[in-house]
């Protein structure tokens, strides 16, 4: 009695007469513009795929993409009107509160635990944290890359290391090491991928995965003319563009490369360390305060501007947009 | 279809209802073990975090080695607890590789502490190595603690989806499957009780005497079968009962030829076979009820013996045959010239009687002997021959001469004796020789 493919294709009829019909929240065309300013990264995948699939005109939102390169310059854009929303790492983020409080993290969208690497030429000179002393490392200063640094060097208990700090501009990093001006580069991805197909010989000092996390999230301010409806509809869509690359890994990488115009190996290489979740935890908070406490301790911003993190985390638009998806979805 | 195979099919019909109702209790009760299984083992890896989180705990307060290989071990702990195949759907398996992710980033974090002995006081106002280890720990817990609420979460939502559309499927399957037998067996009963009433109608009508019309059934089943035999059946009868009918009529065709024959047969026995008039025997019984009757009414009778003449030269001269004829003439004239009371017999050859009934007078005998005589005297043309034969008759009375048959013919045999020796007379009563 093989009566399980009708059975299927009846129930899967059933359910789909069910299923809210999506054209009738997908007139997108009528809705305002909203204006996202997107960094030119993998890490930005959720927006594109949300953007490229359909998920944003889904839930009745006419978004239009601005593409910057790196989440500095997306965060600008937004501060200078010019955007609605943008996508940017925690530090960015960090730094910023120091000297304004008239934006907001409406969540936390990926998370790599590998996306900055300590790269020397010789594997055998540097083949530990302990024998880095009196080594030039090349930094890019005030950034994620300065920040996993120490990290690293508190971790190992190895504060006290008398090491040469040359500040480099981002680019000039993998050129630096090359040519021997620097012993050491602490960069993030892609220049680590991009040495190591240059220079084979390059490597890892120590395996750091899972010592630094770095976000990417999307920020908006807090004054801003969207309405919390549409806001909560961005949350939305990125939630099932996450749901998406999580169900369709392969799919996704094939677009995002098309998109970024990138290497397909290099993304695959990206990709592993990648973990796409929507959030906005405490996991966030803590990152925060503790790129805080290290900008304050390095002195690179000023003490007593320091916030409480938790102003500029909008945790209840998140969890209404969250809970209202559920229940949708049920 | 015949109303066996349609009970067989009842029977089929029934039988896979029964195997979906138990395949769909079996399904469901193994996806009901699978989720226990998947909520008891989800309960287990939050019981392992919760312990590694405790470690922690213990491990920030000591920061010792001890601490550390206990923590080392609860960490492993987790390690299997995430690996093991518990039929993870491809969402749940996501949120288990993520906190596999997240349980590998704190080994490779307490790894970093391996090869440091010293204890680092803590300084609040500054970032420190173990603050940083403790927040940093803190966050991937924290991770944990989203990851395993999502991970209920699509157990939860999965187990309701699956659980959904199993009861309709199962529901569907087995509404379907009861729809379907109690159509087929409604139509197996509608069926029955259409051969039934056909052959009981058919019965009736036979009980009733309608041995012309048959049973109707247009279906191909057991009662098409009985039909047919019922059919046959009173063709049968029907053959029988015209035989019947036939065998009768034929019967009483051949009593009424018998009885035809015998009234021939009386006819022949009582009649002379020559001139068709009565035989001596008949004429003998008819004067008896004659004398009867004339006896009862006090009547007088005569009867006349007549003898012909030159008879026996045309039978020698011209033949038997022609002597044949010649009697069958005298016969007819007789017989024609009597009244209906009276009536003539042969008594052999030549010899005639005639019974004149209900005659008194001797005078009224003689005129009627006398006419007699003249019409046996007239000429026979026969074949060209002109004959004529003459004759001689006694007279007998009744009573007179006698009162029974027997004394009266022998009185008149004796008186025509007396005629036909006398030339001078042709006649001659008995009274006068006596």
């Amino acid at each position: 009695m093989n009566l399980t493919l009708p059975i299927f294709v009846v129930v899967l009829m059933l359910i789909s007469a069910c299923q809210p019909n999506a054209s009738v929240k997908g007139d997108g065309q009528k809705s305002p513009i909203i204006k996202i300013a997107v960094s030119n990264t993998p890490l930005s995948s959720p927006i594109f795929i949300a953007d490229k699939k359909g998920f944003f005109k889904q839930h009745g939102l006419n978004i239009q993409l601005v593409r910057e390169d790196g989440g500095v310059k997306c965060f600008n854009e937004l501060m200078e009107g010019n955007v609605d929303f943008a996508t940017t790492s925690e530090s960015v983020v960090m730094f910023n509160s120091f000297y304004r409080s008239d934006f907001i993290v409406l969540a936390s969208f990926v998370e790599s635990d590998n996306d900055l690497k300590l790269l020397s030429m010789s594997s055998k000179k540097f083949n530990d944290l302990a024998a880095i002393s009196n080594a030039k490392v090349g930094i890019v200063k005030s950034s994620a890359s300065e920040f996993f640094f120490d990290s690293l060097l508190m971790l190992y208990h190895q504060q006290d290391t008398q090491i040469e700090r040359v500040y480099l501009k981002p680019n000039q990093m993998v050129q630096a090491l090359q040519q021997g001006e620097v012993d050491l580069i602490s960069a993030w991805e892609p220049f680590p991928y991009q040495l190591i197909k240059e220079s084979p010989q390059a490597s890892q000092v120590i395996g750091t995965k899972g010592l630094y996390n770095l976000s990417f999230n999307i920020v908006g301010l807090k004054n801003s003319s969207i309405k919390t409806k549409d806001k909560q509809s961005i949350l939305q869509a990125l939630s099932d563009a996450i749901n998406y690359i999580n169900e369709n890994p392969e799919d996704s990488q094939i677009l995002i490369s098309q998109i970024l115009n990138m290497d397909k190996i290099q993304l695959s290489y990206l990709w592993r360390d990648y973990a796409f979740r929507l959030t906005l935890s405490n996991a966030l908070v803590s990152n925060l305060q503790l790129q805080s406490q290290w900008a304050i301790d390095r002195a690179l911003v000023p003490k007593d501007n320091r916030i409480d993190i938790r102003q500029i985390l909008d945790r209840q638009l998140f969890e209404s947009a969250m809970n209202e998806h559920t229940d949708e979805h049920q | 279809m015949t109303l066996a195979t349609r009970l067989k099919l009842t029977a089929i019909l029934c039988a896979l209802l029964t195997i979906a109702v138990c395949q769909a209790l079996y399904q469901a009760h193994s996806y009901q073990q699978k989720i226990y299984k998947q909520l008891n083992h989800s309960m287990q890896i939050q019981l392992s975090i919760d312990s590694l989180r405790s470690q922690l705990w213990l491990y920030e307060e000591y920061s010792d080695q001890l601490s550390l290989s206990e923590l080392n071990n609860r960490q492993a702990n987790l390690a299997i607890q995430l690996s093991k195949d518990i039929q993870w759907h491809p969402k749940q398996n996501q949120v288990l590789d993520n906190l596999n992710r997240l349980n590998a980033n704190i080994r490779a974090l307490f790894n970093t502490q391996m090869y440091s002995n010293s204890n680092h006081s803590l300084s609040e106002d500054r970032l420190t190595s173990s603050r940083l280890l403790k927040a940093k720990y803190s966050m991937n817990i924290e991770k944990m603690t989203e990851d395993m609420y999502r991970l209920h979460k699509v157990t939860i939502a999965q187990a309701k989806q699956t659980q959904q559309s199993l009861l309709l499927s199962a529901s569907l399957v087995v509404l379907l499957l009861s729809i379907l037998v109690t159509m087929w067996s409604s139509m197996t009963l509608i069926r029955f009780k259409r051969g039934m009433k056909s052959l009981n109608d058919g019965m009736r009508t036979l009980a009733n005497g309608d041995l012309e019309s048959r049973v109707k059934y247009d279906m191909n089943d057991e009662f098409a079968e009985m039909s047919d035999n019922f059919n046959d059946m009173k063709a049968s009868l029907q053959k029988i009962t015209i035989k019947k009918e036939e065998l009768k009529l034929e019967v009483a065709r051949q009593t009424q030829k018998l009885q035809e024959q015998q009234v021939k047969l009386t006819y022949l026995a009582e009649h002379d076979e020559l001139t068709s008039i009565y035989n001596r025997r008949a004429f003998i019984k008819q004067i008896d009820s004659a004398i009867d009757r004339d006896s009862r009414r006090n009547e007088q009778a005569a009867l006349l013996f007549i003898d012909l003449d030159k008879f026996k030269i045309i039978n020698d001269t011209l033949g038997h045959q022609t002597g044949d004829e010649v009697l069958k003439q005298i016969a007819l004239r007789l017989k024609a010239h009597l009244r209906s009371t009276d009536f003539v017999g042969r008594f052999g050859g030549d010899e005639f009687v005639i019974w004149l009934d209900n005659i008194n007078n001797e005078q009224d005998i003689i005129t009627k002997v006398k006419l007699i005589l003249s019409v046996i005297n007239q000429t026979i043309e026969l074949n060209g021959n002109t004959l004529t034969v003459g004759a001689s008759i006694g007279v007998s009375q009744y009573p007179l001469n006698g009162k029974n048959s027997n004394c009266l013919v022998t009185a008149a045999d004796a008186a025509m004796y007396i005629a036909k020796h006398d030339s001078t007379q042709d006649y001659c009563l008995f009274q006068e020789i006596s």
